[in-house]
């Protein structure tokens, strides 16, 4: 068998492992590729009073999954324009997660008062966000798409435990519909009261703040509907009383009948009930006092003096509780003797509000009824205003208490009253443009109130949860480092792998081709040989020779089978030292006592000496044996005078045979050339 | 083709480097393996090396192709700094206090504008997205540390190769910072203070209007003031308290004298009109202080109907905020009706105040019938406080923007990162110098080789 050369294996397959090497190189490195991820961290603080309990501002429990809420996730997503198709909101949302970071200083402050044996469950208000994202999408986007959740979660956090009232443009197509003029001005009217309470509520927080986007604080928006409300809407209103414009007389008239139907029905419901709250009032007392149960009801002592019982606690006791998960109740203590009182004040005030309000629908119907001296008389009846004390005076222009006919006959009907007039075309036309152009300007100021407000959202989240850390994005491999080393292993697996393979085919050759006697290519590997260069045109300087032992079964029936084969096995060893010079040499055994040999890049010169100095070798060794051998050899080389084809070379070499013997015989002289 | 270029000189430049150590190390492989290091060192010497120009030269060359990709390569790719200089900056806000998002220097809007801003044709947001990273400085994951420095980067990819890289990161950061500035700076709009719809309003509604324009400066004033109250403007003279209070002045003299002299002349653009909806208020007015007058006495009521058995409390010494003895209470129900009456009541006089103004209008209105003169000067009263009100904007506008201009120190500063000509040229020239050293070991030991070669067929040393 061949030396173990591991080099010549690898220089034989170098382009195979070239290949096998950038081919395994180019493919890891894109599965590392593929693998790849980035992780996106940002540290955030909730910095607000009450956060170290776990409540929100609001005093519920603080729940931070919210940053990876699905309406969050998916709104930033919309912000950052991607598609959920290839963004699903629950993929992204899997790949959040928050984490509560121990504070120590937390930790201790709960042990020191838990070993007072009082309770504290502070809890550390850090947390570290991270996302975790596709690494073909670069860490840049990673960092966008957290970036941006967290804009949106502390715009959220703001809507929900902070600024939850909204001011929604509720009338922008009011005037659409089927609404009549003064139920339009009616709607427009609430809908500016209820942002101006709003809006009042953020300009009055204490927070001073200026939407840098528009330029807008809250107390100039409050003005600005304000300024509205007091304005054009009250004289739209008075307009469309005193002209009576509608687009449907009856159709109002008839709805601020059922109203006024209505108001009564209530009003005569409320007086039955404040009755019947009283008599509860009263009866619940009583019987307090029978079962001398108040708190300090009169008694007769033993002498039948009286005194009173004192049934209070010494104890302050608080019911106040929190459930199994932490909830908060705050536990309604309210006596029912007070809860009754509450309720007889609730539907009094209803009670007393329905007698205006009908009024007041009454005073419409009498108006688009042109029911003039109603009218008068509403107004006059509405201006006899009672004053603080209760008494039946009335307030004079400068504040002074006049007497209320006073009033009535100086100024009630010349000032405050006014007559109505029917409608014409004309006032319906200004009527509608008016509503139009307020509409304008209201859209126009919901418009700026919502970005002033979203504005806010995002500064109140910030005031309230502070950003300890930016957000810095790592890489989950080290794509170069993993790639250098997999090239680094697939270099020496493939050298490793061309050796053993290399190895391999020389084992496989070793058994099938290779006589084991002489260690030469057996007949077979002499066969293949032939076969694999018949169809090829040998290159000049390719020689032929062809050995043929004459004697060999002399030899062995005078040395036996082992010595025979000991001086057949020198013979081919010699022609391989002679005439295997190169790779492309080939020495082989043909069996029966027949070797062959190619040699490249020889002559007929080279070769006859070669055979005559083997002749001498062999000769030497030989005599040492005290045996002779013979044998017979034929050569011939490709040089142009004679065919390239190797079938033609060996019959050629066959036809100039000649014959040696080497050995024992000193007559016959040691390597001699017998014929 | 810029791109294409530098890639194919980048290729050129490392294949002849790893087709020169190939051979170089098969060589040495060789070598060490046929001879004795003394032989192999023997061949070292500069008079046994053959071929010693061509080494030369073929390394200038591959020197001089490196200086031209790495010429190409600082023409390709450039980097700066942007600094947040603002003071909310620190604290991970913006100036406006929303929290800051350093993902939107690569906004597609901010990339938009670069493009404009630049100048760059044939190129789009995505093109310059793909060659951008911006990375923050210092800090590491988890680390308790808001940056505010920041690096931008580029890279020329095949679509930008035409345009210098450091054109492209200074037109980013340009148009970055132009809209960090407009985005977040103080916005004056408000104080854009116009009196073209004073037309609008009729004269009894001018305090109303010229109270809201007043106000506005006011707010704006108080605003900086909680933020600065000892800022003092060079420009201006003026500090945020002081224009509060000029604000305020205007109100309370130059408006009320206007106010007074439109109520004692009556004056009105369309009386009936106004003594309609001045009708209609006082109607509604009136309607709005009985409710709450009732809801006064329905409360009073409830007290007394508090029965005395069941108005016990206890009494609670404890501490005033003062910190002195103070005897608290526990509450009933008496006590939340009280303090609901004298809302209630509070409300009523509040309400009260507007039906005597109303009231005292509606005679006026009556009552006069004003010359033109009368308009005529009510007109110049408030031409002249519009002047007033204006001038007074106008210096809100300028301490505003000094004070801005002093705290935010430019909001953002770019600082390009300039590289010297070792820097710049110096990888090339030492790879230069690693060719010529490889390639003189690579001759001298195909020297070794050859001449031991021919040795060996049979020739002599020399």
């Amino acid at each position: 068998m061949n030396k173990f050369q591991p080099i010549q294996y690898i220089r034989k397959y170098a382009l195979v492992l070239i290949l096998f090497f950038v081919l395994l190189t180019c493919a890891f490195r894109m599965l590392l590729g593929s693998m790849q991820s980035y992780t996106a961290v940002s540290v955030i603080n909730y910095s607000y009073d009450g956060a170290e309990n776990g409540r929100a501002p609001d005093g519920t429990p603080l729940d931070v999954t919210g940053i990876y809420s699905s309406n969050v996730v998916s709104q930033a997503l919309r912000n950052l324009g991607l598609p959920q198709s290839q963004f699903p909101v629950d993929v992204i949302r899997s790949s959040v997660t928050v984490e509560q970071i121990e504070d120590e200083s937390v930790t201790a402050v709960n042990e020191a008062v838990n070993s007072d044996g009082e309770t504290s469950e502070l809890q550390p208000t850090e947390y570290m966000l991270s996302y975790t994202g596709s690494g073909s999408y670069g860490a840049d986007l990673t960092r966008s798409i957290l970036d941006e959740i967290l804009d949106v979660y502390f715009a959220d956090f703001s809507r929900q435990y902070l600024n939850s009232t909204s001011v929604v443009n509720s009338t922008s197509q009011v005037n659409q519909g089927s609404f009549d003029y003064i139920e339009q001005v009616e709607l427009i009217s609430d809908g500016l009261e209820s942002a101006v309470n709003s809006l009042s509520e953020r300009a009055s927080s204490g927070t001073p703040f200026y939407s840098v986007q528009t330029g807008y604080s809250f107390h100039e928006l409050v003005n600005e509907f304000s300024s509205l409300q007091e304005t054009r809407i009250s004289s739209l209103f008075a307009y469309i009383l005193r002209h009576r414009v509608t687009k449907d007389p009856a159709a109002l008239l008839d709805k601020y009948e059922q109203r006024l139907q209505s108001f009564q029905f209530e009003q005569e419901q409320d007086r039955a009930r404040v009755s019947e709250v009283e008599g509860i009032i009263d009866a619940y007392v009583e019987k307090l006092r029978e079962s001398n149960n108040t708190a300090q009801s009169q008694v007769l002592d033993q002498d039948g003096n009286a005194q009173r019982n004192n049934n209070v606690l010494g104890d302050v006791e608080t019911p106040n509780y929190t459930t199994e998960n932490d909830s908060w109740v705050a536990y309604d203590q309210t006596t029912e003797y007070e809860q009754l009182l509450q309720n007889w004040i609730s539907i009094s005030d209803a009670y007393n509000r329905s007698i205006v309000e009908a009024g007041y629908c009454q005073y419409v119907i009498d108006c688009f009824s042109g029911n003039l001296p109603a009218v008068l008389q509403y107004q006059i009846d509405v201006s006899q205003i009672t004053n603080l004390s209760g008494n039946d005076a009335v307030l004079g222009v400068s504040g002074e208490t006049v007497n209320p006919e006073t009033i009535q006959a100086q100024l009630s009907s010349d000032v405050y009253t006014e007559d109505t007039v029917p409608c014409t075309q004309a006032d319906i036309d200004y009527v509608e443009q008016e509503i139009e152009d307020i509409l304008g300007s209201l859209n126009r100021l919901y418009a700026i109130t919502a970005a002033t407000d979203a504005e806010y959202n995002e500064y109140l989240g910030a005031r309230y949860i502070e950003v300890l850390a930016s957000s810095q994005v790592t890489a989950g491999l080290n794509v170069p480092l993993y790639t250098a080393l997999g090239a680094f292993l697939f270099l020496v697996v493939g050298c490793l792998g061309v050796i053993i393979l290399g190895r391999a085919g020389d084992i496989l050759e070793y058994i099938a081709f290779t006589d084991h006697t002489y260690r030469l290519p057996n007949r077979v590997a002499c066969d293949r040989y032939i076969q694999k260069h018949s169809e090829k045109v040998l290159p000049s300087g390719m020689g032929y020779l062809f050995f043929q032992i004459s004697n060999q079964k002399e030899i062995n029936r005078r040395l036996g089978r082992s010595g025979g084969d000991e001086v057949m096995a020198y013979f081919a060893m010699q022609l391989k030292e002679f005439f295997r010079r190169g790779d492309g040499d080939f020495v082989g055994y043909n069996g029966s006592g027949q070797f062959m040999a190619f040699v490249q890049k020889t002559d007929a010169e080279d070769l006859q000496s070669s055979l005559s100095h083997l002749n001498l070798v062999l000769g030497d060794f030989y005599a040492g044996r005290d045996v002779t051998v013979e044998y017979s050899v034929g050569f011939a080389v490709a040089d142009g005078r004679e065919s390239h084809r190797i079938r033609t070379l060996i019959g050629a070499a066959m036809q100039q045979r000649k014959t040696y013997r080497a050995g024992a015989s000193k007559e016959d002289s040691n390597g001699r050339e017998k014929e | 083709m810029d791109y294409i270029l530098l890639r194919a000189g980048e290729l050129i430049a490392a294949l002849s480097f790893a087709l020169l150590c190939i051979q170089t190390a098969v060589l040495l492989f060789r070598c060490n393996r046929k001879y004795m290091p003394v032989d192999i060192l023997r061949g070292f010497h500069f008079s046994a090396v053959r071929g010693k120009v061509l080494i030369v030269l073929s390394a200038l060359m591959l020197t001089g192709v490196l200086v031209l990709v790495s010429a190409e390569q600082n023409r390709q790719s450039a980097s700066l700094s942007l600094v947040l200089t603002y003071p909310e900056a620190s604290s991970g806000r913006n100036p406006s206090g929303t929290r800051y998002n350093m993902s939107d220097i690569l906004s597609q809007e901010v990339l938009e504008d670069a493009i404009a801003y630049g100048g760059f044709e044939n190129v789009t947001a995505d093109d310059l997205l793909d060659g951008l990273d911006v990375y923050p400085v210092g800090g590491s994951v988890g680390d308790a540390m808001v940056t505010t420095q920041f690096v931008l980067s580029f890279r020329s990819g095949p679509e930008t190769s035409g345009i210098p890289a450091s054109d492209v990161v200074y037109a980013v950061a340009g148009a970055y910072k132009n809209w960090f500035i407009e985005k977040y700076s103080p916005n004056y709009a408000a104080l854009d203070i116009t009196f073209e719809d004073r037309a609008e309003f009729d004269y009894p509604d001018w305090e109303r209007y010229f109270s809201d324009k007043i106000q506005i400066i006011c707010n704006f004033a108080d605003y900086f003031r909680q933020k600065d109250n000892s800022f003092i403007s060079s420009a201006t003279g003026e500090t945020f308290g002081s224009i509060n209070e000029k604000g305020w002045n205007i109100h309370n003299t130059g408006m009320e004298s206007l106010n007074s002299y439109i109520l004692a002349n009556g004056l009105s653009r369309d009386k009936a009109s106004y003594l309609s909806r001045l009708r209609y208020d006082y109607t509604n007015w009136c309607n709005t202080y009985r409710n709450n007058i009732q809801s006064y006495d329905v409360r009073i009521e409830a007290i007394e109907k508090y029965d005395n058995d069941m108005a016990t409390v206890v009494y609670i010494p404890t501490y005033d905020t003062d910190n002195t003895f103070y005897m608290s209470k526990t509450k009933i129900g008496i006590d939340h009706f009280s303090a609901d009456a004298n809302e209630y009541s509070a409300d009523a006089s509040e309400v009260l105040a507007n039906i005597l103004d109303v009231r005292y209008l509606l005679l006026q209105l009556r009552a006069q019938e004003s010359p033109a003169s009368a308009y005529d000067r009510a007109e110049e009263m408030a031409v002249s406080l519009e002047k007033q009100i204006r001038d007074l904007a106008e210096v809100t506008v300028k301490t505003a923007q000094e004070y801005t201009d002093v705290t935010a120190n430019g909001y953002i500063s770019i600082t390009g990162f300039e590289k010297s000509l070792s820097d710049r040229y110096g990888r090339a020239l030492v790879l230069g110098v690693l060719f010529l050293v490889i390639a003189y070991v690579n001759r001298a030991l195909a020297s070794v080789d050859r001449k031991t070669e021919w040795k060996k067929r049979g020739g002599d040393d020399e």
